[in-house]
């Protein structure tokens, strides 16, 4: 998408979002969701 | 398990922004180019130095996953090459997905979404969302966004109204159900609840997208900083979620697991703050040599190789172009 101008335009909200949305990938592959606490979970039972 | 609850919404977030951003947009080659190299540059940078540090880490099809890049070696990027191929129909079905101008396809769409959510619980999967671990389930997420920005003037209207203050009570009240589920419920219950493809998470998604992807910042160095950062996120993704790295990290930091709460919870966010920050330095690195590779212009010259390819291929099989042309 492009502004009057014709330069692209930028969702800086969107922008920090995603910023934020991949630390909470990063807590969630750390704590569970198939990731290290929940399989060390695993191995242990 | 409720900080655990906040994040879960963090990969529905992706599906959204990935429809808020790329609806109305057409399917470019160029797109996909881009990817395969991003994700090509890290399954082959990383198989590589396993093979140099870790050798029996390696197996000879990590090398052809390395190689094949896209596929097979991470299930989001393997979903969304899928979304990005059938661009063009998502986006056909958004143009005209206007509440005002047809409430009845919006209606339906979301009828149809809520359906398959809800029909989980009973044990079946009609539409195979496989707990959002699915093309179909990005799909949906896609779908969403493209929604959401399509009504983009109705849906800031509600927001104003509601409030943020309501919209982040919101939020955390729907973090507290599947958390609250494993005191209350059977473990099938805050299973279906945890999912990706669970109402709860994806009301959370929603209401944080919505919280945020209109702010504005003030500071014109932020935004700057922000906007520099943002396209290095999905290689924070690509590095730390790497089969090879992922079993790594499962080995070296499983003495997390023996901590207390409070402390647990602590080195947890500490650790992916760390694991976050340092990925972003290396993508942004990456970002800077694809820029001296020039990787951009070989996408478009790819696209165009493409389209002249397919343009040739038409004529070839004399597939014709309108229907007059055959009167």
């Amino acid at each position: 998408m492009q502004n009057n101008r014709g330069m692209p335009v930028r969702f800086s909200g969107v922008d920090l979002l995603k910023l934020l949305a991949m630390l909470m990938v990063v807590i969630l592959h750390l704590m569970g969701h198939g990731g290290i606490l929940s399989r060390v979970h695993h191995a242990a039972n | 398990m409720y900080f655990y609850s906040t994040a879960v919404c963090a990969v529905d977030l992706f599906g959204l922004i990935s429809g808020y951003l790329l609806a109305g947009s057409s399917g470019k080659v160029r797109r996909i180019v881009s990817l395969y190299c991003h994700v090509a540059f890290y399954t082959i940078l990383i198989t590589v130095l396993f093979a140099i540090f870790a050798p029996s880490r390696v197996r000879t099809s990590d090398y052809i996953w390395a190689l094949i890049a896209v596929f097979g070696s991470y299930w989001y990027i393997s979903a969304y090459v899928c979304v990005l191929l059938t661009l063009p129909i998502w986006n056909a079905f958004l143009r005209d997905c206007d509440l005002r101008k047809n409430p009845y396809k919006v209606f339906m769409c979301l009828a149809v979404i809520l359906l398959g959510v809800i029909l989980i619980k009973t044990g079946r999967d009609p539409f195979e969302f496989r707990s959002g671990y699915s093309c179909t389930w990005l799909v949906v997420l896609y779908l969403l966004g493209g929604l959401l920005r399509v009504n983009a003037d109705i849906v800031r209207t509600i927001r104003l109204r509601v409030g943020i203050k309501t919209l982040l009570g919101g939020y955390f009240l729907s973090a507290l159900i599947p958390a609250a589920s494993l005191l209350f419920f059977s473990e099938s219950v805050s299973d279906f609840l945890y999912a990706y493809t669970s109402p709860s998470v994806l009301l959370c998604a929603v209401i944080l997208f919505e919280i945020l992807c209109e702010v504005k910042i003030p500071s014109a160095s932020v935004n700057r900083h922000i906007a520099t950062l943002a396209p290095c996120a999905l290689g924070v993704y690509l590095i730390h979620d790497h089969p090879l790295v992922r079993s790594c990290l499962l080995e070296r930091l499983s003495f997390v697991a023996e901590e207390h709460v409070l402390s647990g919870v602590l080195k947890v966010s500490g650790l992916a703050l760390g694991i976050f920050i340092g990925c972003l330095a290396i993508d942004f690195l990456r970002r800077q040599l694809f820029q001296l590779l020039r990787i951009q212009a070989l996408g478009i010259r790819l696209e165009t190789w493409s389209e002249t390819l397919i343009d040739t291929l038409m004529k070839k099989i004399r597939i014709p172009g309108n229907i007059n042309e055959n009167q």
